[in-house]
């Protein structure tokens, strides 16, 4: 079974890994994203990460089907943090499962690029001088 | 309600919603608008968010990406955002 959701509470990581695991698979590929404290030297005090949640669920499930059609893989857990988190704390969970470890592995890099790029989440870093809400993410 | 406008509900997300000072309101728009013109019409409304995101402000429609070409309808759900930093 999929696992797409959106939460305000700490995830459960290894929990998120286990609920996505059907009989035929033999590897699970879990991304642990969480609060990085420095970024380009900057130091960030926590951060607030806000949706359009419908939306968000929404391209979560599509991005599910395309992966799905992309590599040989079971099932896919993907659970995003919303509302304010401290440095350390999980911000996503990309959880995939596969009868075998390289599409597991693939799957899953290939769906947080994607996260990252099409599901309508925004994170505003706090600083001690100031906010900034983030627009150039990572590749 | 006439026939020659339609009202749309147009939400606004992250740092859009701070330069327009909201997060949705009912807009009137004329018929036939599509989503690119509604969207000039929102950037003209907002100085703010027009000199910050002209270009690069996303919209969707219905909880879909618009392309700009869909022709808006009474009722719809019109959303604009940032470049999107979820992750």
């Amino acid at each position: 079974m999929d696992l797409f959701e959106l939460t305000t509470e700490a995830i459960d990581i290894g929990a998120a890994a286990r609920r996505i695991v059907p009989p035929e698979c033999g590897a699970t590929v879990t991304l642990d994203g969480y609060v990085r404290e420095f970024t380009r030297g900057k130091q960030t005090l926590y951060l607030i990460y806000e949706a359009y949640e419908p939306m968000a669920l929404k391209e979560m499930e599509k991005l599910g089907a395309s992966a799905r059609e992309k590599f040989e893989i079971s099932n896919i857990g993907i659970i995003h943090r919303l509302g304010k988190l401290e440095i350390g704390e999980t911000s996503v969970v990309v959880t995939v499962a596969a009868p075998h470890r390289k599409d597991a592995f693939e799957a899953c890099a290939w769906l947080i690029t994607k996260l990252k790029k099409t599901v309508p989440i925004w994170k505003k870093e706090f600083y001690a001088d100031g906010w900034a809400w983030v627009e150039s993410s990572e590749p | 309600m006439n026939s020659t406008s339609i009202k749309v509900n147009v939400l606004f997300f992250g740092a859009a919603a701070e330069l327009t000072g909201k997060r949705n309101e009912e807009i009137a728009f004329p018929a036939g608008v599509n989503a690119a013109g509604a969207r000039e019409s929102v950037l003209a409304a907002y100085p703010l968010l027009g000199e910050r995101y002209r270009g690069s402000l996303l919209f969707s429609l219905n909880e879909e990406y618009a392309d700009g070409g869909e022709v808006l309808k009474d009722g719809d759900e019109l959303a604009f955002f940032p470049p999107v930093s979820g992750g």
